[in-house]
C-alpha cells in the first residue's frame, strides 16, 4: 500500500507529461477516472489560476487530492444509480428541462459559429483603426453580433412556420388559469402553469422565452444536434450531489444533532486566550539569570533583548512577538506564562532553544463562540467525519483498482 | 536557457537600433543578468505573471509560435513580474520554451510605462522589429489573428 501511495505521488508529479495519452487513472467499479478527467477538474478548480506557480511537490498533491475526490465521486453516482435516484420523476423533469436548454444553446452556438466577417470588412476594420489593433476583435464582435441578430431573428420565423405556432395574445389579457392554454405548435403546448407568474406583462416575455426555447430546442433534436456528452457530465456532476444530499439528511436528521455534535467538540468554536509577548533567549542559564535580575532591578526586557537574544527574530525585533494565541509556544514556555500576571518577568524557562525570559504585556480573553455563530462549521465538520466512512462502505460495492503503471510496477 | 539568452543578445546587440528603446537590464532565472539589446530578430517582449489566467492562455501561442517561426527569425523574450521561484514553477509547469527574464512585480507599473503602458496590465507585448524599432505595442492577448496581421509580415521581410 505504502508503495503505492509513492507511486501515486510520482506519477501525478510528472503527470503532465503523460496527459497526452489520457490514460485511466483509476477504475472505480464500472466507471473510470482518466487523466483528462483530472485535469479538467484542476482547470475549473478555484487552484487553477495558481497551479502553474506551485511548486512540484505542491502540485502533486493537489493532483492526489483532486484525483481522490473525483474517485470518491464516481462511487457516489454508482451507488445513486443503484439506488435509482437518476430514475426519480423529478429527476427525469430536472434533466429534460436541462436537455432543452442545452439544445437551445448547441442551436444558437452553431449559428454563431457559422458567420463570418467578410474579408472586405475585416480590411475596413483594420484600415480604420490601423492605430488601435486592440480594438479589431471588438469590432469584428461588434459586426458579428449585429449580423447574428439578423440571422437569428431570420430563423425563429422560419421555425414558427415549421411548426406552426399559434400563440392566443388575446388570453394573456384575462385571468390567466394553470391550464389556460397561451401557445401550441407542432408536438408541444405552453399553459399558464408552465410560466409562473401574475403580471400580465412579465407572463408574456416569459411566453416569449418558452416559445423560442421550444421552437430551437425541437428544431435541434430534429437536426439531430448531439448533446449527449453534457447531459452525460451533468448526470455526473449532479448524481453525487443528490445522493450527498440525502446522507447529509440523514447524518443531520435535525438541529439538535448539530447542537449535540458541537457539545461534544466545542474545540470547533473556540477561540483561545491571546497574548502579547516580549522574550529574551540566551544559551545559558547563569546569563539568564543575570539578565533576569537586572530586568527586576528594572532595566528593559526588549532593550536586553535587542542587545543579548539568541533568537534572530527576537533580537531584531527588540523582544518583541507580537500577539499569539495560548498553545501556539513551546510546552514549558506555555505551562510558564498560563498564570504569570502582566508585566511581570517569567522565571528561567529552559527548552531546547535556550533560557529564555518572558513577560506578558496583555492579554485578549479566549472565548466560546454561540452555535449560530459555528453552525456551518459544525455542519462540515460533522460531515467530514461521516463521509470517509461512507465511501470505505462504498468502496466495498464498487471496487477502486489503480491504473497508473508506476504505483502497479512498484507494489511489491 | 541563459546560455541561449546570452548568445542571442550578444547576436542581437549587433548594430544600433534606428530609434531609441527603453534599456532593459534583469536577471535570468538564474539570477544572471541580461541586457536587452537587439537587432537582427524580431522580438516579442511579453510581460506577464504566473497569476494571470490570461496570460496562461497567451502563453500557449506564444510557445507555438515560438517554435513555428524561430527560423524565421522569431524570438519571444517572456518578462516575468514575480519571484523567481513561482516564475521557475511556471516555466516548467507551462513548457515555456524561450528565456524569462525575472522582474519585480513592485516594479510593475514603472517597467510597463517606460514600454508604453502606463496602467501596468498585462498581459503586455511589444514588437520589436528586425531593425530593432518598435513596431506595435499590444494590451490583451496576442491571439493568431493579431500575430497574422503584426508580426508574421515582420518575419517575411525578416527572413533570410
Amino acid at each position: 500500500m505504502r508503495s503505492q501511495l509513492y507511486g501515486l505521488f510520482w506519477l501525478l508529479l510528472f503527470l503532465p507529461i503523460s496527459v497526452r495519452a489520457d490514460p485511466a487513472l483509476a477504475q472505480v467499479g464500472t466507471l473510470t477516472v482518466t487523466s483528462q478527467d483530472l485535469e479538467e477538474a484542476l482547470a475549473s478548480s478555484p487552484m487553477a489560476s495558481a497551479f502553474p506557480s506551485l511548486d512540484a511537490d505542491a502540485q502533486a498533491a493537489l493532483r492526489g487530492d483532486l484525483l481522490q475526490r473525483l474517485v470518491a465521486a464516481r462511487l457516489l453516482e454508482q451507488e445513486a444509480r443503484r439506488l435509482g435516484l437518476d430514475r426519480t420523476e423529478a429527476y427525469r423533469q430536472e434533466r429534460a428541462a436541462l436537455a432543452r436548454g442545452l439544445r437551445y444553446r448547441a442551436y444558437l452556438d452553431r449559428l454563431r459559429a457559422s458567420l463570418r466577417v467578410p474579408e472586405a470588412e475585416t480590411a475596413r476594420i483594420r484600415r480604420e483603426l490601423a492605430e488601435n489593433p486592440e480594438a479589431w476583435e471588438a469590432a469584428r464582435a461588434a459586426y458579428l453580433s449585429q449580423v447574428y441578430e439578423i440571422r437569428k431573428t431570420q430563423m425563429l420565423e422560419a421555425l414558427k412556420q415549421r411548426y406552426q405556432l399559434v400563440i392566443y395574445s388575446t388570453r394573456l389579457k384575462g385571468p390567466i388559469q394553470p391550464d389556460t392554454l397561451l401557445a401550441k405548435g407542432a408536438g408541444f403546448q405552453i399553459r399558464g402553469k408552465d410560466l409562473n407568474g401574475q403580471d400580465p406583462a412579465e407572463i408574456g416575455r416569459r411566453l416569449q422565452e418558452q416559445v423560442e426555447l421550444q421552437l430551437v430546442a425541437r428544431a435541434a433534436e430534429a437536426e439531430g444536434i448531439d448533446i449527449g456528452a453534457k447531459l452525460a457530465r451533468y448526470d455526473r456532476e449532479r448524481l453525487p450531489a443528490l445522493l450527498l444530499e440525502q446522507k447529509v439528511a440523514e447524518w443531520i436528521p435535525d438541529e439538535q444533532t448539530l447542537r449535540d455534535y458541537y457539545q461534544a467538540h466545542p474545540e470547533l468554536g473556540q477561540v483561545p486566550e491571546f497574548r502579547q509577548i516580549g522574550q529574551l533567549v540566551v544559551a545559558n542559564r547563569e546569563e539568564a539569570e543575570a539578565l533576569r535580575a537586572r530586568i527586576l532591578a528594572g532595566e528593559s526586557l526588549y532593550a536586553l533583548a535587542g542587545q543579548y537574544s539568541i533568537d534572530p527574530y527576537g533580537k531584531e525585533h527588540l523582544g518583541d512577538l507580537g500577539w499569539l494565541p495560548a498553545g501556539s509556544g513551546m510546552p514549558a514556555i506555555e505551562a510558564a506564562i498560563a498564570e504569570l500576571p502582566e508585566g511581570q518577568v517569567s522565571p528561567v524557562i529552559e527548552t531546547p532553544k535556550g533560557f529564555h525570559l518572558v513577560v506578558v504585556r496583555a492579554r485578549r480573553s479566549g472565548m466560546q463562540k454561540p452555535f449560530d455563530a459555528v453552525r456551518d462549521r459544525v455542519r462540515q465538520a460533522l460531515i467530514a467525519e461521516r463521509l470517509p466512512a461512507y465511501l470505505a462502505q462504498l468502496a466495498e460495492r464498487f471496487p477502486i483498482v489503480w491504473q497508473f503503471p508506476i504505483a502497479q510496477g512498484t507494489a511489491r | 536557457m541563459s546560455r541561449f539568452l546570452a548568445v542571442l543578445l550578444f547576436w542581437c546587440s549587433l548594430g544600433s537600433a534606428a530609434q531609441a528603446m527603453p534599456p532593459l537590464t534583469l536577471p535570468d532565472l538564474s539570477g544572471e543578468p541580461q541586457t536587452l539589446e537587439r537587432r537582427g530578430r524580431v522580438l516579442l517582449l511579453n510581460f506577464w505573471a504566473p497569476w494571470c489566467v490570461p496570460c496562461q492562455a497567451e502563453i500557449r501561442h506564444l510557445i507555438r509560435w515560438q517554435k513555428q517561426y524561430g527560423k524565421r527569425g522569431l524570438q519571444v523574450i517572456g518578462v516575468g513580474l514575480d519571484d523567481p521561484r513561482s516564475l521557475g514553477n511556471a516555466v516548467r509547469t507551462l513548457g515555456i520554451s524561450y528565456p524569462v527574464l525575472v522582474a519585480d512585480p513592485e516594479d510593475q507599473r514603472q517597467l510597463l510605462a517606460r514600454w508604453g503602458e502606463p496602467s501596468g496590465i498585462i498581459p503586455y507585448t511589444v514588437v520589436i522589429g528586425a531593425d530593432g524599432e518598435i513596431k506595435h505595442r499590444y494590451r490583451g492577448i496576442l491571439d493568431e489573428t493579431i500575430f497574422s496581421a503584426l508580426v508574421l509580415p515582420l518575419l517575411q521581410s525578416a527572413s533570410p
